[in-house]
């Protein structure tokens, strides 16, 4: 009898299932595969097995990322913060969270964010699909819980068919939430300024004598930039004190490590389209680049933790110049202008 | 060189030609025994294994001083005569096991949130094979690889679920026991209870497992329900340290860590 009814239950299950898979023939397939457009010069990000791209997800997350749904009185996208005119970040010290809260960090640019393996200016969050929910439900960001982003996402007359097609969902759901804004930030590569031009892409005339030279005070070893900024995105990752402080209000990686000697440390910020980033640090505390070069040179505060490289070097105001002059060498108009990152049309 | 080549090669065919006796499966024991085949070849399938269960229940409830049941966001008095009222009250119990009289360890729940939040009484219950124990096991927090879950993937009422606001999106982890409440530390008035208490652990580093030794058994289709209590007086003034709720009022972990360990190593010990 028990065996009879199993039997039965196999069968509807196969009908069912049988049945169905005539009806997913209707429903509009995954999206053409979106292919990353990769720099000459840089690798393949690494992309998660349950977020693959395709048009649907980058589309959907681009939508989600400009929509101030997510925050509480709608008035707040990521794009508040993350402007593409400004290189994905802002121009501000703090940035203006919903009911008049700022931020506690400054915001950082989301150039090239999917080759990062750790998020914030700590390090303290290891996936770009959870971090998603870090800003929305941030009180000072956009102080929405993800429930009621959910159920507003269900109310809406076009984002339930969205998620459907872009990751088969019956509904809105924060998975589908999560991993749609993150691919579309995936597709965030920056890597055609004219640095690229000059130095992957072999255009030998693309740098101007000025910039070479700064260039080349860049990676040299008296100013050694490059040994922390470095390789093709300008940073190792790594987590560093670079001695703007003697003492730190924010003690950075320490918060997630809970160890002292990760005081006053931050992720090291990559430098592509750092001209259009400022003010500069976690903290914004450096209004233009000259400020920053000047802080280097001095040789920083002398906290415990601050890396040995760190260590002062002289300079002249040609010197500087050039080396501001490579820095903005870095920006990538192509980037800030591209119309597949930018607000999409209704 | 070349006939060692050639040597390789034969060996090879004959240990082809060997293979190919009749492969099939090989155990009595299964439905489709192949009694010609001398050669197993993984494709044994066996009856189901029916397996005799009844259900194991374990019962929470929260005791304020000298063991009067706490009632949620109603005040008590407690052994240092500091007013407290208890408004949130959860924590993830993980990897329940039972142990058999041979010592032998059943594991029948991964996770569960324990929540006071509406009642002071909650419960978790599974299946559990028939017999006879001599105790349970279970975990105070989330093990490492629990934690690192990501908890867009649940369904909604999954204890994990992202939907049960107990995860720090920040630091990517899961909170572990999570207590909210307000104290009046000056003894005498207890005009305002106006202090607030926030106790938030995690880190994989404060996850403990605990044992409670108690003989009982489970039998078919019925249910062995144990009773603990968590005696909020032994959380606070514990055995491993006592808590100053005046100047160790907050915790989450990150911060205060030396707090959050006291409230990790004082819940162990509190559930009696
Ligand atoms: C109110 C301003 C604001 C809003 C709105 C905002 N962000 Fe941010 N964002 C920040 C700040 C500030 C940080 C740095 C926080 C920190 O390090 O603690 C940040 C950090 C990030 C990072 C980590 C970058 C890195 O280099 O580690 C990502 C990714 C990010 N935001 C994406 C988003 C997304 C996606 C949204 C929308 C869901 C969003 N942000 C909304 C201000 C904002
Ligand atoms: C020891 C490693 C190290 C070296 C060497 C180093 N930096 Fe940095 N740099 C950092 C870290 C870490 C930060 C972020 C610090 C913070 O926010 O507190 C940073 C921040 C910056 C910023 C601001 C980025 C932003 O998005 O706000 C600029 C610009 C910069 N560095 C340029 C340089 C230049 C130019 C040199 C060489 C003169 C240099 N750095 C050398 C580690 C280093």
């Amino acid at each position: 009898m028990k065996s009879f009814r199993t039997y039965l239950i196999f069968g509807i299950t196969l009908l069912t299932f049988t049945s169905c898979s005539k009806e997913t023939e209707s429903i509009p397939q995954t999206g053409t595969a979106y292919a990353l457009a990769i720099p000459p010069g840089f690798p393949e990000p690494i992309i998660p097995e349950d977020n693959t791209l395709n048009s649907n997800r980058v589309e959907l997350g681009r939508k989600l990322f400009y929509d101030p749904i997510l925050s509480l009185d709608s008035s707040i996208s990521c794009a508040s913060c993350h402007l593409q005119n400004d290189g994905f970040a802002d121009n501000k010290n703090f940035s203006d969270g919903v009911l008049g809260k700022v931020t506690e960090r400054n915001s950082p640019t989301l150039t090239n964010i999917a080759y990062h393996n750790a998020f914030f200016w700590d390090g303290g969050n290891h996936s770009l699909e959870i971090q998603v929910i870090g800003p929305i439900e941030n009180e000072n960001e956009m102080n929405l819980s993800v429930q009621v982003a959910i159920e507003r996402l269900k109310q809406d007359p076009e984002y339930p068919e969205l998620f459907r097609k872009a990751y088969q969902l019956n509904e809105p759901t924060i998975f589908g939430l999560t991993r749609a804004i993150a691919a579309f930030e995936r597709t965030l590569i920056s890597g055609n300024s004219n640095y690229d031009k000059y130095f992957y892409q072999g255009q030998s005339n693309s740098l101007n004598a000025n910039e070479i030279a700064g260039m080349n005070l860049f990676f040299g070893n008296n100013l050694r930039c490059a040994e922390c900024h470095s390789g093709f995105n300008f940073t190792n990752l790594n987590y560093e004190n670079n001695g703007i402080y003697a003492m730190y209000a924010d003690s950075g990686r320490a918060a997630v490590t809970l160890n002292p000697n990760d005081n006053g440390k931050f992720k090291i910020p990559t430098l592509r389209n750092i001209a259009l980033t400022a003010p500069y640090m976690h903290d914004g505390s450096f209004a233009t680049l000259e400020n920053v070069i000047d802080h280097y040179a001095q040789g920083g505060q002398n906290h415990a933790n601050q890396n040995s490289k760190i260590s002062g070097f002289s300079i002249t105001t040609q010197e500087k110049s050039d080396l501001i002059a490579f820095l903005h060498t870095l920006t990538d108009y192509e980037f800030i202008n591209n119309p597949n990152f930018s607000v999409p049309t209704p | 060189m070349k006939h060692l080549n050639q040597l390789l090669f034969l060996a090879l065919c004959i240990l082809l030609a060997s293979c190919s006796k009749e492969e099939g499966c090989t155990d009595i024991n299964a439905t489709n025994y192949n009694p010609n085949a001398d050669k197993s070849d993984d494709s044994c399938i066996y009856p189901p294994v029916v397996s005799e269960k009844g259900t194991f229940k374990l019962n929470f409830n929260l005791t304020s001083s000298n063991g009067q049941a706490l009632v949620i966001n109603q005040p008590y008095s407690d052994s240092a005569n500091y007013t407290i009222q208890i408004e949130g009250f959860q924590f993830y119990i993980s990897n329940l096991a039972l142990i058999k009289t041979n010592n032998q360890e059943v594991s029948i729940k991964d996770v569960d949130l324990i929540s006071f939040n509406t009642s002071n009484e909650n419960n978790t219950e599974a299946l559990a094979a028939i017999g006879d124990y001599k105790g349970i096991k279970f975990g105070i927090g989330l093990d490492s690889t629990q934690n690192a879950s990501d908890p867009t993937t649940f369904a909604n009422d999954h204890p994990l679920s992202l939907f049960q606001n107990t995860y720090w999106n920040w630091s990517s982890q899961y909170r572990f026991i999570m207590i909210e409440g307000r104290a009046d530390t000056t003894i005498g008035s207890s005009a305002n209870i106006n202090q607030l208490l926030i106790y938030h652990t995690g880190l994989n580093s404060l996850y403990r497992e605990t044992q409670i030794n108690e003989n009982f058994s489970i039998s078919l289709n019925n249910t062995h329900q144990m009773n603990l209590t968590i005696n909020l007086n032994k959380l606070f003034y514990g055995s491993f340290a006592s808590i100053d709720l005046k100047t160790e009022s907050t915790t989450h972990a990150t911060t205060n860590y030396l707090v959050a360990e006291k409230v990790t190593e004082n819940f162990i010990t509190a559930i009696e």
